[in-house]
């Protein structure tokens, strides 16, 4: 026993060592972790400061330019672009500023915003980026284009099929919202299919930028993307361009059911006569989920005998549907149907 | 006398753009970037005319409204804000707001609307 205390006194030293080592070690990387956070702090101030010293410069020039009446003096523009652009970081920043002006002001800012925004050569710079640019830079460059009218067509119909979708959907938001006319004359480009949210922010962009006259959304149709034929049912409908009602029709037979429900919606809203015939039609051999739009739709516009027509098809459907259809009936009033 | 204007507005940018373009215009200009401050200086001193957004920190435009309206009935308010649904505009003029401009607006436009708005008060 007493033979094995210096072998135990020697592991203890070991032990002692290495945690002493440990120690080191862990005081070293806490010290190293804390002094990265303060340089990455420091770093980050000093940026938020020449930010903010750029924004103030670029801040007088805007409002000199829109606010005090003269044209635009090629010696001062000369020299913010040679003393405060000088960098691909000042340039965005100050793009970052124009587009924020652009957002907030209208009228005849909108146009001398322009105007100053390529005396300072920063439509080149956009350019730039779309030809030579990372991913995430031409999504945002994309973008620079479409608020400030800025046309590079040729570049952006090549990224209109980018990988990225962040790429993609900013190219389509960007025909619509530049084009004089046709502005879903794009959509024949397309490999990939549209995103719900792509749809729903095209439909915005149609509604609230585009100024031309209300394009044939039923170009859309003959599309071999199923998405693309879905939205050109949906802004049919949306848009009230009845005269496109029977070349919709034929959708209501399509294979896959986002087109057929897409379809009983917009012939609805275009109060198409023939569609609660062919919906009480078509009704048995319906998937639940379509079933559902037809319910809504008799149970909505249906008149007292279309309801009692439904009725009868309604112990065929699924339980869902059924009690669907039970819960819907009691709101309608068949004396209110009838009248 | 210069017409004194307050402008209550959380956007750097739109704020110092109206201040810029006001005082260009001949009138004596205080800024307030939050409800808070915009509300202090309300109490401070009068005004001929307040612009005020509506979604303010800290205080909102209603409330800087329905006090400028309780306690200094005789200044004018403007109200400019993103918003365009006809119940907040409703509340803003029920509450006795004088003009509504919807962001986003035409400087000019808006200088023409707080000289007529400060016009109908010296009458």
């Amino acid at each position: 026993m007493i033979e094995l205390i210096p072998e135990i006194k020697n592991h203890t030293e070991g032990i002692i060592h290495l945690i002493h080592g440990l120690s080191v070690f862990f005081l070293i990387l806490v010290v190293s972790l804390i002094l990265r956070i303060i340089i990455l702090r420091h770093l980050k101030r000093r940026r938020a400061v020449r930010r903010m010293k750029l924004q103030d410069k670029g801040l007088k020039l805007i409002h000199i330019f829109l606010f005090e009446e003269t044209s635009l003096d090629a010696e001062i523009v000369q020299e913010f672009q040679r003393k405060h652009l000088r960098t691909d970081w000042r340039k965005k920043t100050f793009t970052d500023q124009v587009i924020e002006f652009l957002e907030n002001f209208r009228g005849e800012s909108t146009g001398k915003l322009k105007e100053l925004f390529c005396a300072l050569k920063l439509d080149q710079y956009v350019f730039g980026i779309l030809k030579e640019g990372k991913w995430y830079e031409q999504a945002v460059a994309i973008h620079y284009c479409s608020e400030l009218s800025l046309k590079a067509d040729d570049l952006i119909k090549k990224l209109l099929n980018h990988k990225y979708y962040r790429v993609r959907e900013q190219a389509y938001y960007y025909f619509v919202k530049t084009a004089e006319s046709n502005p879903l004359a794009f959509i024949e480009h397309l490999d990939h299919e549209l995103t719900m949210w792509e749809m729903i922010n095209l439909e915005d962009c149609l509604r609230y930028y585009y100024t031309g006259s209300e394009p044939d959304f039923s170009i859309g149709l003959s599309h071999p993307l199923i998405s693309v034929r879905i939205f050109a049912i949906r802004l049919i409908g949306v848009f009230n361009q009845f005269e496109h009602s029977l070349k919709i029709l034929p959708f209501l037979q399509a294979e896959k059911d986002r087109v057929r429900t897409e379809t009983i919606k917009a012939l609805s809203r275009l109060q198409y006569a023939e569609l609660h015939t062919h919906l009480l039609r078509n009704f048995p051999g319906e998937s639940p989920r379509v079933q559902d739009h037809i319910l809504n739709v008799i149970l909505d516009k249906g008149s007292y005998t279309e309801i009692k027509a439904l009725e009868t098809l309604i112990p065929g459907c699924h339980a869902q549907t059924q009690r669907r259809f039970e819960r819907n009936r009691r709101l309608v009033s068949p004396a209110h149907k009838i009248a | 006398m210069t017409p004194k204007i307050l402008i209550i507005e959380d956007n750097t940018m739109v704020l110092k753009s109206l201040e810029f373009k006001l005082i260009r215009e001949g009138f004596e200009v205080l800024t307030a970037s939050d409800g808070r401050q915009g509300m202090s200086l309300i109490r401070e001193g009068s005004f001929e005319l307040v612009i005020t957004d509506l979604m303010l920190p800290f205080i909102t435009g209603l409330e800087i409204i329905e006090y400028i309206k309780t306690e200094h009935p005789d200044t004018a308010v403007i109200v400019l804000s993103t918003s365009n649904q006809e119940h907040i505009i409703a509340d803003a003029f029920n509450l006795g707001a004088d003009d509504f401009i919807t962001k986003p607006f035409n400087p000019n436009e808006l200088t023409l609307r707080v000289k007529r708005s400060l016009g109908i008060r010296k009458t």
